[in-house]
């Protein structure tokens, strides 16, 4: 007989990871559909769960003068209605399936899962978000791009759960997100990319982007937003393609059924540059 | 229902190949495996064309082909047998291409070889068409139970007599010993027009084996791995034209990919073919057709069938004429659209008046086609208007209403004053539980509420044939309405009246199916579609801004069900343009579930605007024409064409992906 696990509180959830034998679920919008099974009968589960949607503990959002913080099981309708929560991320989170699962999708479970898809994950990377990381004996935090390793893969251990999502509390000028999926609505990302920058006297002084969908992770490369730091807009436009080239070797899509790589390629391109031109 | 029982197909792995062995674990009691083993008498689905087994010969000739049933009460215990069953199969190489020919057709009208000897010019062109899945409401299904001797058939289906046609051949049976149920169905598109029956006939086979009611759902990824779409279609079209720059004659040659089993595919190529002259005249046609075989599922009706294939390539090569002869595309169709007294494609003879100009008219003012035309021919707006004219030829192609359905209606009079509708049409969204009951109801002059429908029943109804090819309410309406009036002019109160009517073709119709001869169909109902679009350079997606038809249906019965069924049709019809992709690698689908194979939401549809023109037909109920395929068959040519302008590149294929835009885009980078 298996036996699934409704906790009451962080502390009893901890403890029965520790065990090593469960998984947690929280909205369940990545993990039932991974799961599915002939209709009536009992989902392909690899472990047990622990379900984690419940624990109030982990169900907040709040402002510190470094960061917001994000509870980890806090549902993407509760952010979108929330003043804390940075444009950008509410921007990525409309275009994110359509309000059902909003209700119940989760930031901890859009990372977790590590889809190089996921739309939040896309914009808390290019955000420098740090994911805040607990057991029943430790705490431990990491920045999202070290956090996540590979295509469905984290350092998350089985005795682990993700408690919350730190954004660095900084303004942007330009914080923009964009996702090229099937459809208007309900689509997994073909290719989606987020940009932020700063900009002060028309010389660029924070460059920041992130690529969903192009590779086995969201892809980033501090160096070479590094490279747009410190020049002139007029700079950049001047040489519009050469800086949009920066980025290519980041890119490294594949062709499936959703699209191919030439397209998903020069549309992340092309989107940096039609960036670059709003400056 | 008590003792059920759960069935789940096993299906093969290989795309070509034979069965080796099957081992099968110890079963436990109660638990069976059904095979062709099993069957009584014999392993055909009766479709028109008799290739398709429902359960493995042992040759596979498709990926997910059914292999057999495992059948208990326990679905838990099923799914650990499916898991269990080995299968080792020796693995052929497929057939993708179009070098296995099943069907081969061929039809003249006029002398197309002089037309072409004395061209001034001669253009040619190949367009292509994809897969396009029905995505039904709910995935295939029935629960089958057996009482005394006698099998019966609950259904997700759009025509109980296939079904029960199908079953009774299978078993070797007499008639009498299987009964079929409409259950609820839910928009089917024609992915339930011959599919169910092949699972019903594993079904019948299993019931007969373990005496027990059986349930057998698809899961939808099941689905649409294994279960017909709409054939893909390669068209390669050749006009001649004369020193006044109209076509004198077409040549068409046309291959549409059957998958593994023909199944209904000469029905689907024959209306390709029919559609060649798309809404216009042109003198001489030479037509050649082939259904080709590949080791893909099979592939069989959906809405418009054979048609928004043939639709599309003509649209767009009337356009592509009219460019390559530097003459404006409006004017050139203009002088090619069909008229009242014209010969058709197979030199039957366009008897009705035909409104064509009028609702171009209406469709072109409504959504400012010309001026947004010639405003968007600029370069780098990246926006564009396409206008689609169409016809649909209502009912079964050719003879086919009289000589293979022979509908047969009866209205049955309770002595309490009811009217119960017996006809074996289904209704699945489409609406004919309101339309059919309104129409008696309008010609006995009593409340609606009086008149019956329910969910057709064969041991109940007749056969009025199968619901499709637009035929419910011209035919089996206009059938019913006879039946109606004969009704009122014989009524007695308090007394139980049955009327019966049966099909008879108009006199006038004659038709030779072997030479494609006469009048293809008994009435058309007409259409023109723009579609307003603009493509965006970043990320080549296209945007619907504007929708806008006019069509001739006869009479609509109900303005609200035309008003869906437009809608409805269109969307679908322009998502076949630019949105669902579905393509198979080596015979295996890429796009498996929902997630992968995109349908429209309302967020991917504009405003559409819907204007109807009256034009009753004498032998439709009220006037009314076929209206279901109809309004499909425009959106994709005009999508297309809206999207060609937009880029100013020359579409030849549909889907029209953001992919594709990108490749023509950059065509010349
Ligand atoms: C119809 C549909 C449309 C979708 N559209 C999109 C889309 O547009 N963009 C997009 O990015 N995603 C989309 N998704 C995927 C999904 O909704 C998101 O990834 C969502 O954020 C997952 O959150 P969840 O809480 O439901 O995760 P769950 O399914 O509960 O969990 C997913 C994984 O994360 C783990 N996990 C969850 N919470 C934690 C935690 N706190 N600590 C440690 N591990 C945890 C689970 O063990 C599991 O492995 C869609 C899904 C569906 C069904």
């Amino acid at each position: 007989m298996v036996t699934h696990h409704i906790p009451s509180t962080l502390e009893e959830t901890l403890k029965l990871l520790e065990t090593n034998l469960y998984q947690v679920m929280c909205g369940g919008t990545d993990l039932m559909v991974q799961s599915r099974s002939w209709a009536n009968t009992v989902p392909k589960l690899v472990k047990p769960l622990v379900f984690i949607s419940q624990l109030s503990e982990l169900n907040f959002i709040e402002e510190t003068p470094d960061y917001i913080e994000i509870g980890s099981v806090t549902s993407y309708e509760t952010l979108l209605n929330s003043s804390l929560v940075p444009k950008v991320l509410k921007d990525t989170i409309i275009e994110i399936a359509a309000p059902g699962i909003r209700h119940v999708g989760t930031l901890g479970g859009n990372i977790a899962n590590a889809s190089p898809a996921a739309d939040a994950v896309c914009t808390l990377i290019a955000l420098d978000a740090i994911v805040e990381i607990m057991s029943s004996n430790s705490i431990r935090t990491e920045k999202i791009c070290d956090f996540i390793i590979g295509v469905k893969k984290t350092t998350l251990k089985p005795n682990e759960i993700i408690r919350s999502i730190k954004i660095p509390n900084v303004e942007h000028d330009y914080a923009n997100f964009y996702k090229v999926g099937g459809r208007k609505a309900d689509a997994i990302s073909k290719v989606s990319l987020c940009v932020l920058c700063n900009v002060k006297d028309n010389i660029i002084t924070k460059f920041r982007i992130a690529f969903g969908a192009v590779g086995p992770k969201v892809a980033s490369n501090i160096k070479t937003d590094e490279l747009f730091v410190g020049k002139t807009i007029d700079e950049i436009k001047n040489n519009i393609d050469d800086y949009t080239k920066k980025y290519a070797s980041l890119i490294t899509p594949i062709d499936d059924q959703r699209s191919t790589k030439e397209y998903r390629h020069k549309v992340a391109l092309n989107m940096i540059k039609a960036f670059i031109e709003t400056l | 229902m008590k003792d059920m029982m759960y069935a789940k197909t096993i299906r093969s792995k290989i795309v070509k190949g034979t069965i080796k062995s099957i081992t099968i674990p110890p079963l436990p009691e109660g638990y069976f495996t059904v095979s062709r083993e099993d069957i009584l008498s014999k392993n055909i689905v009766k479709i028109i064309f008799e290739d398709m087994p429902y359960y493995s010969t042992g040759e596979i000739n498709h990926l997910n082909e059914p292999i057999m049933l495992v059948v208990g009460s326990d679905m838990e215990i099923i799914k650990q047998i499916v898991d269990e069953i080995k299968i080792e199969y020796s693995e052929e190489n497929g057939v993708f291409d179009e070098s296995q020919k099943t069907i081969a057709y061929h039809f003249k009208k006029g002398n197309p070889k002089r037309a072409f000897k004395n061209a001034e010019k001669v253009i040619e062109m190949t367009y292509h068409t994809g897969l396009q899945e029905q995505a039904y409401i709910e995935p295939q299904g029935f629960i089958v139970y057996e009482e005394d001797e006698k099998v019966t058939l609950i259904g997700s289906i759009q025509c109980p007599y296939y079904v029960k046609n199908a079953v009774v051949y299978a078993l070797g049976c007499s008639s009498d010993q299987v009964r079929v149920i409409q259950a609820a169905v839910g928009g089917a598109f024609g992915g339930k027009e011959e599919y169910p029956s092949l699972i019903a006939c594993q079904l019948a086979v299993a019931v007969k084996k373990v005496h027990k009611p059986i349930k057998l759902i698809f899961e939808r990824e099941e689905d649409i791995l294994s279960t017909t779409k709409r054939h893909p279609s390669r068209i390669t079209l050749k006009a001649a034209i004369n020193e006044l720059n109209n076509v004198t004659s077409i040549s068409a040659d046309i291959a549409i990919d059957g998958g593994a089993y023909t199944g209904l595919s000469s029905v689907v190529l024959s209306r390709a073919m029919i559609a060649v002259s798309g809404a216009y005249t042109f003198e001489n046609l030479e037509v050649l057709g082939h259904v080709i075989k590949t080791n893909t599922v099979p592939n069989g009706a959906f809405r418009g069938f054979g048609a928004p294939q043939m639709f599309f390539a003509i649209e767009m090569f009337m356009h592509h004429i009219a460019k390559e002869t530097h003459q404006d595309s409006f004017a050139f169709r203009m002088r090619h659209i069909a008229r009242q007294g014209d010969k058709t494609s197979t030199s039957g003879t366009f008897r009705d008046p035909i409104l064509l100009e009028d609702l171009i008219r209406v469709a072109t003012e409504k959504s400012k086609y010309h001026s947004k035309a010639l405003a968007y021919s600029q370069p780098g707006i990246y926006k564009g208007i396409g206008m689609s004219i169409f016809l649909h030829g209502c009912g079964f192609t050719g003879s086919g209403e009289s000589t293979h359905i022979k509908a047969q209606v009866k209205l049955l009079k309770t002595k309490d004053g009811l009217v119960h509708i017996l006809v074996a049409a289904v209704d699945m969204g489409q609406g004919i539980k309101t339309t059919l009951p309104k129409i008696v109801s309008q010609i006995l002059e009593i409340p609606i509420e009086r008149c019956i429908f329910n969910y057709p029943d064969t041991d109940n109804v007749p056969d009025s044939g199968p619901t499709v090819a637009s035929r419910t309410i011209m035919i089996v309406g206009g059938l019913v309405a006879r039946a109606a009036k004969e009704l009122k002019e014989n009524w007695i109160d308090n007394l139980e009246q049955i009327v019966t009517k049966r099909y008879v073709q108009p006199s006038y119709i004659k038709y030779d199916e072997s030479k494609f001869k006469g009048d293809a169909y008994p009435a058309y109902s007409w259409g023109v579609s723009v579609v307003e679009v603009s493509v965006d350079p970043i990320t080549y997606q296209t945007k619907i801004l504007n929708v806008v038809s006019a069509y001739d249906v006869g009479k609509e019965i109900d303005e609200r069900i035309i008003q869906g069924q437009a809608e409805g049709g269109i969307v679908q019809g322009i998502a076949y343009g630019y949105l669902e992709n579905m393509s198979a690698n080596k015979g295996v689908i890429k796009q498996k579930n929902l997630t992968d194979y995109i349908i429209p939401t309302t967020l991917d549809v504009s405003k559409m605007s819907t204007y109807i023109l009256d034009n009753p037909y004498q032998y439709g109920p009220f006037g009314a024409k076929g209206a279901g395929e109809l309004t499909l068959i425009g959106g994709a040519p005009a999508v297309a064409l809206a999207i060609q302008m937009a880029i100013n590149k020359n579409i030849t294929k549909i889907p029209v992906t953001p992919e594709y835009v990108m490749e023509l885009m950059h065509d010349d980078d």
